[in-house]
C-alpha cells in the first residue's frame, strides 16, 4: 500500500534510507567518531525498483547529455566531455566555468512525474522563475 | 634454483590498459557529443586525448603487431566500427597484450637476474674484476 500510494501520488509516505554506510574521514588520521562522516550508499529502494521497471521507456526520450542509470553510460563520459571542454577553452586563451547543479533526488522525481504526470507546483514556480526572470 | 617474483604491469602499462578499455565504451555506447568534443579537442589542442589514446594503441600495436586493423594510425574507422561491433573480443584482446607485456618484462626481469647470478660466480672464482658486478 506504501509503494502503490508513492508511485501513484508522487508523494513519499514513508522515507526509508537504509543500506550500507560508509565511513569517510573528514581529516587526516583521523582518531575519533566526530572526524568521520557516515554516507548511506543506498538511497531509497522503493525508487530503485521503480526506475528498474520504467528505464525502457525512458532510454528513447532521454537528452543527449542525461547519463546516469541508462545502461552502458558512465558518469565518467560526462566529466571527461567538461574537462575537454575546459581543455579547448584554456587552450585558445578563452575563460571558461561549469555551473554543477547537485539537485537532492532529481532523477527520482522525474521518474515520478513522467510515469503519474502529477508534478509539483511548488517546484515548477522555483523552476519558471530561474528560467524566466532569471532570479 | 632461480623463482621469479610475481610481477605487476608498469604504470604505463596500466594506464594503456584502462584507457584502452575505457576508449571502446565511448566509441560504442558513449554519447555523441562526447565523440564530437574529442575529435575537437585533437583538432585543437597539442597533446589531447586521442593522442594518449593513439600513443596506448601504438604500445599494444608493439607488443602484438596483430592485434589492430592494417593502417590504424592514419585512419581509425575500421577500428571504430569493431569497437561498436557487439561482438568484437575488445577486452579480452587488451587483456592478452597485457599479459604478453607483463610476460616479456618478466622474462627481462629473470635474464638480468641470471646474468648478475653468472657474473657474480665468475668473481667469486677469481675469473673476473670485482668492477665487472658494477
Amino acid at each position: 500500500m506504501i509503494c502503490l500510494s508513492k508511485n501513484l501520488l508522487a508523494v513519499r509516505t514513508v522515507t526509508y534510507k537504509g543500506g550500507p554506510i560508509a565511513i569517510i574521514p573528514k581529516c587526516l588520521a583521523p582518531t575519533t567518531a566526530k572526524q568521520f562522516r557516515g554516507i548511506l550508499l543506498l538511497g531509497n529502494m522503493t525508487h530503485s525498483v521503480l526506475r528498474k521497471q520504467i528505464m525502457s521507456h525512458l532510454e528513447p526520450a532521454r537528452a543527449p547529455g542525461q547519463l546516469g542509470g541508462f545502461h552502458g553510460q558512465q558518469v565518467m563520459f560526462g566529466s571527461q566531455a567538461l574537462r575537454l571542454f575546459c581543455t579547448m577553452a584554456d587552450a585558445k586563451g578563452v575563460s571558461s566555468a561549469v555551473l554543477f547543479l547537485d539537485l537532492s533526488n532529481a532523477f527520482h522525481h522525474l521518474a515520478g512525474e513522467l510515469v503519474t504526470g502529477i508534478s509539483s507546483s511548488a517546484s515548477l514556480d522555483v523552476l519558471q522563475a530561474l528560467l524566466f526572470t532569471g532570479r | 634454483m632461480f623463482t621469479a617474483k610475481p610481477y605487476g604491469l608498469d604504470v604505463r602499462a596500466r594506464l594503456a590498459v584502462d584507457r584502452l578499455l575505457y576508449a571502446q565504451k565511448v566509441f560504442a555506447v558513449g554519447p555523441a557529443f562526447l565523440q564530437r568534443i574529442i575529435h575537437l579537442e585533437a583538432q585543437t589542442v597539442k597533446d589531447s586525448w586521442l593522442v594518449g589514446l593513439k600513443a596506448d594503441l601504438q604500445w599494444m600495436h608493439d607488443v602484438n603487431p596483430t592485434a589492430l586493423p592494417s593502417g590504424w594510425l592514419q585512419d581509425m574507422t575500421p577500428l571504430f566500427d569493431n569497437w561498436q561491433s557487439r561482438n568484437f573480443p575488445w577486452k579480452a584482446m587488451v587483456k592478452a597484450v597485457a599479459r604478453k607485456q607483463r610476460m616479456q618484462e618478466q622474462m627481462m626481469a629473470e635474464v638480468i637476474s641470471l646474468h648478475k647470478g653468472i657474473l657474480r660466480c665468475c668473481v667469486q672464482g677469481g675469473h673476473m674484476s670485482p668492477r665487472s658486478l658494477q
